[in-house]
């Protein structure tokens, strides 16, 4: 009877242990998902870079669609000098 | 005997309950879109269903402001960032966020077209960083980037106007007088119907502008709206205050 309620403290103090987080510890399972953030993490770097290039190339297409396409070039590069037609919208 | 059986239940429980952890729950994915319905004066959210969450907690300007059971939310309240959690219990999960402060200028300086100083800026456009840059009209390379110049009736009336009203390029840009002096209290843009160019010019006031490249009236793809206080007013010479949305279509301009 001795024998097995010493074997039962052992258990417990065994589960006790046992379930405390490990301190200062980095198993392979943290190991391998660090591993994979970093891998998520460089492929939302190249994404992004794609998308800025993107951007930019788009914002280039809409300087030259829209900034320079349909251009009326005023005269020696001075304003109307007169009353503006108004617009509304 | 009885004192073993106590141990045994104890060990039991530990057993079943020590080790169990709490679940993370995983932050929603937000992407959103710019409602057609009210010519871009809503916000439409939207995510992915979160696995274990109760609902969702939303969040403008680091304020609570409604909690959902919906996969998507309609932020109609101007504000420069939203942000969702997921929620189950009284766990949170960590905040997806949406950027949808105006980006401002705090100070541009021009001039009105009848300056005689040549190299006095009337022009203004936003470069790639949504910031606003003075540009000399009497340089024709300048005219591509002007989105609005400053015309000059006289030395003491100036008007925003046009590129197209000029021909620096084909935009056709508008501005409308909000009626107000308190920049900060101007947070959403009014509905397209009253923007004109050009517009008259008047000291501290605060003016809602929509940039329409091609004069196909309210668009998602590329308008954008902002607002600009007069801040100061000196002969031909115009001190502006500005904030850009970069998102196309959203009337909001709350600055961060």
């Amino acid at each position: 009877m001795k024998k097995l309620a010493t074997l039962l403290v052992i258990a417990i103090a065994l589960v006790v242990i046992g379930c405390q987080a490990p301190q200062n510890v980095v198993t392979t399972e943290q190991l391998d998902a660090a591993k994979a953030e970093i891998s998520a993490l460089k492929t939302q770097v190249t994404n992004l870079q794609a998308a800025l290039d993107s951007l930019t190339a788009n914002y280039n297409a809409h300087l030259e669609k829209y900034h320079k396409g349909a251009a009326k070039i005023p005269s020696g590069g001075k304003p109307p000098s007169g009353g503006l037609k108004p617009i509304q919208k | 005997m009885r004192w073993l059986s106590t141990i045994a239940i104890i060990l039991a429980f530990v057993v079943f309950f020590g080790c169990e952890k709490t679940p993370t729950l995983e932050a929603p994915n937000v992407s959103y879109t710019v409602s057609p319905s009210d010519s871009g004066g809503t916000l439409e959210l939207s995510w992915d269903e979160v696995t274990d969450a109760d609902g969702y907690i939303i969040y403008a300007d680091g304020a609570v402001i409604d909690t959902v059971t919906t996969i998507s939310y309609d932020a109609t309240t101007p504000a420069a960032l939203y942000e969702v959690s997921a929620y189950a219990g009284d766990q949170e999960s960590d905040k997806d966020q949406i950027d949808c402060g105006a980006v401002e200028t705090a100070s541009l300086i021009v001039y009105g077209s009848g300056d005689t100083a040549s190299t006095h800026p009337s022009g203004f456009g936003f470069n790639a960083s949504h910031v606003a840059v003075a540009y000399a009209i009497s340089d024709s390379t300048n005219w591509p980037y002007i989105d609005y110049w400053i015309h000059s009736v006289s030395s003491s009336v100036q008007e925003f106007a046009s590129p197209s009203q000029a021909g620096y390029n084909s935009e056709v840009n508008t501005t409308q007088n909000s009626q107000q002096t308190n920049y900060d209290a101007v947070t959403i843009c009014a509905k397209p119907g009253n923007y004109t160019a050009p517009t008259t010019i008047n000291a501290n006031a605060v003016y809602y502008f929509w940039i329409d490249p091609n004069d196909d009236g309210w668009g998602a793809s590329n308008d954008y709206f902002g607002k600009i206080q007069v801040l100061g007013v000196n002969g031909y010479q115009i001190t502006l205050k500005i904030a850009y949305q970069p998102i196309a279509g959203l009337r909001w301009c709350v600055t961060p």
